[in-house]
């Protein structure tokens, strides 16, 4: 610790010990919300939960107050987000170049083992719109409204992108079934 | 599948295990500590682990040896360094963000040869596939419409949707064959109109060489060069009959069933592709933008692929009726 923290004082270390703290307790678990969002890919996880939590420290340094921990999964939602539209972009122009469907990262048969890595497995094999539609709907309880407002679609829009993305859920993760 | 069927997948999602690296975590905390307390010596180590080698070397030895007449490089500490490069990037960012407004600004950047020039852009670009050029020439609020038919309202696109049906046609090869465009000078709008009337061939149309959809558009041309609003007439006379268009009408639809049954709900509306009833069911259309338009320009192009293998194995013409 160096002298101009030093200077700070009694509070502000007992204010940092609170972040050290939030960050001891929380950061297992935002890890763990983006990791299973965004299809077990541990690069992105990295990266995000990093994101969530530098944002955090700039709050404190800036505000001299700590986040709550709700406060950290809606800037971890807002970066899967981000992610998210940014990926779409990138698979259309992939399919512009290569003339055809997008490819997709082959799964790796080791994280097929139980139920919750099968579906972490299976949404990684989705575009990116309609992964990021199901997890905003069904996991983080979105109303369909609320999708296509996140994801810069009509409400119509995103009801076929739903219905599109639960078929191509169910296929892909009957196609891990039959590996 | 069902919405309960997904939400029991979904819900298994939170027993997939996912611990992080307790590398990664330790190297985070390191990291967050600097970030709450400016502590500059906690962040280098932290950043230290996170970068690639080669790039802190080079940067470390340029920045010691530009300086090195007033400071030896011994004295120049790794935050210094950090503070340096930071410094650089931001004087970057600020010359590119100059320059971006600039051009943005400047009536030369887009249409150095008049607004004409951005109308000509557009067919050329969307001829050559390049769905990002033609996108390029719209403004960020451009107002985008289309009708089909004389009569009847002209449906709104939002920027999203109109992007992905640039795309799909793109995507499939369609091609536009420019006829004439006559210019008119709206000086209230401070925009040059120009009303240009061309063909419209998608895949299967192309493939069958059936006769093109003819369409009047008419285009506003801001003052810098940019396209602001598009307002698209596809058959504006009602010339087209389906009896021209079998290849893409109901043909299409029962193609689509019977290969790609999944889409059918989705794309069901092109089955209706040139017919005189195309207003009335714009509304259904529009549920259909989503579905990816990229897929459904694929589907097209398959569909118009197939189209030139039957009339080359039959060495006949579409439109000698074979």
């Amino acid at each position: 610790m160096d002298e101009s923290h030093v200077s700070r004082g009694a509070d502000a270390d007992a204010s940092l010990d609170g972040l050290t703290a939030l960050y001891a307790s929380q950061v297992v678990d935002v890890y763990g919300f983006v990791f299973r969002r965004c299809g077990g890919d541990v690069g992105l996880a990295e990266d995000i939960t990093q994101e969530t939590f530098v944002a955090a420290a700039r709050h404190f340094r800036l505000n001299a107050d700590v986040p709550s921990p709700a406060w950290l999964y809606q800037v971890a939602r807002s970066r899967l987000i981000d992610h998210w539209r940014a990926e779409a972009r990138k698979e259309r122009k992939v399919r512009l170049v290569a003339g055809g469907r997008a490819t997709q990262p082959a799964s790796d048969p080791a994280d097929v083992i139980v139920s919750g890595r099968r579906v972490v497995a299976a949404l990684s094999e989705l575009p990116a719109t309609q992964h990021a539609a199901l997890v905003l709907r069904y996991l983080d309880g979105y109303t369909t409204k609320d999708v296509a407002t996140t994801l810069n679609r009509s409400v119509k829009a995103t009801e076929s992108l739903l219905a599109r993305a639960r078929r191509n859920l169910e296929a892909v993760y009957q196609e891990q079934d039959g590996e | 599948m069902s919405e309960q069927r997904v939400a029991q997948l979904m819900s298994a999602l939170d027993s997939a295990p996912a611990e992080p690296d307790p590398a990664f975590v330790s190297r985070l905390a390191r990291r967050i500590r600097y970030e709450a307390t400016e502590d500059a010596d906690s962040s280098i180590a932290a950043i230290d682990e996170n970068m690639e080698e080669p790039i802190m070397i080079d940067l470390e030895m340029d920045v010691t040896e530009q300086h090195a007449s007033s400071r030896s490089p011994g004295r120049w500490s790794s935050a210094e360094v950090m503070r340096w490069a930071a410094a650089l990037v931001l004087l970057a960012g600020i010359a590119v963000a100059v320059i971006v407004a600039i051009q943005d600004d400047d009536p030369t950047s887009v249409a150095s040869d008049g607004p004409r020039a951005a109308v000509d852009r557009y067919f050329e670009a969307f001829n050559a596939g390049e769905a990002d050029a033609v996108l390029s020439l719209l403004t960020s609020d451009a107002v985008l419409t289309e009708r089909f038919g004389a009569v009847g309202d002209f449906f709104e696109f939002d920027r999203g949707d109109w992007e992905d049906e640039i795309v799909g046609f793109t995507s499939q090869g369609a091609r536009l064959t420019p006829h004439a465009c006559t210019e008119t000078v709206d000086p209230a709008a401070e925009v040059t109109l120009f009303t240009c009337t061309y063909g419209f061939r998608d895949a299967p149309t192309l493939a069958v060489g059936a006769p093109s959809i003819p369409v009047s558009t008419l285009f506003a041309v801001t003052a810098s060069g940019r396209i602001n609003a598009i307002q698209v007439n596809y058959d504006p006379d009602e010339s087209i009959t389906d009896e021209g268009f079998v290849h893409v009408g109901r043909r299409f639809g029962r193609w689509l069933n019977a290969n790609h049954p999944d889409f059918v709900d989705l794309a069901i509306s092109d089955e209706f592709f040139g017919g005189r009833n195309q207003p009335a069911l714009k509304p259904d259309r529009m549920c259909c933008e989503s579905m990816s338009p990229t897929e459904i320009g694929e589907l097209k192009l398959e569909y118009a692929q197939l189209w030139a293998v039957h009339l080359e194995e039959n060495d006949c013409t579409y439109l000698d009726g074979c």
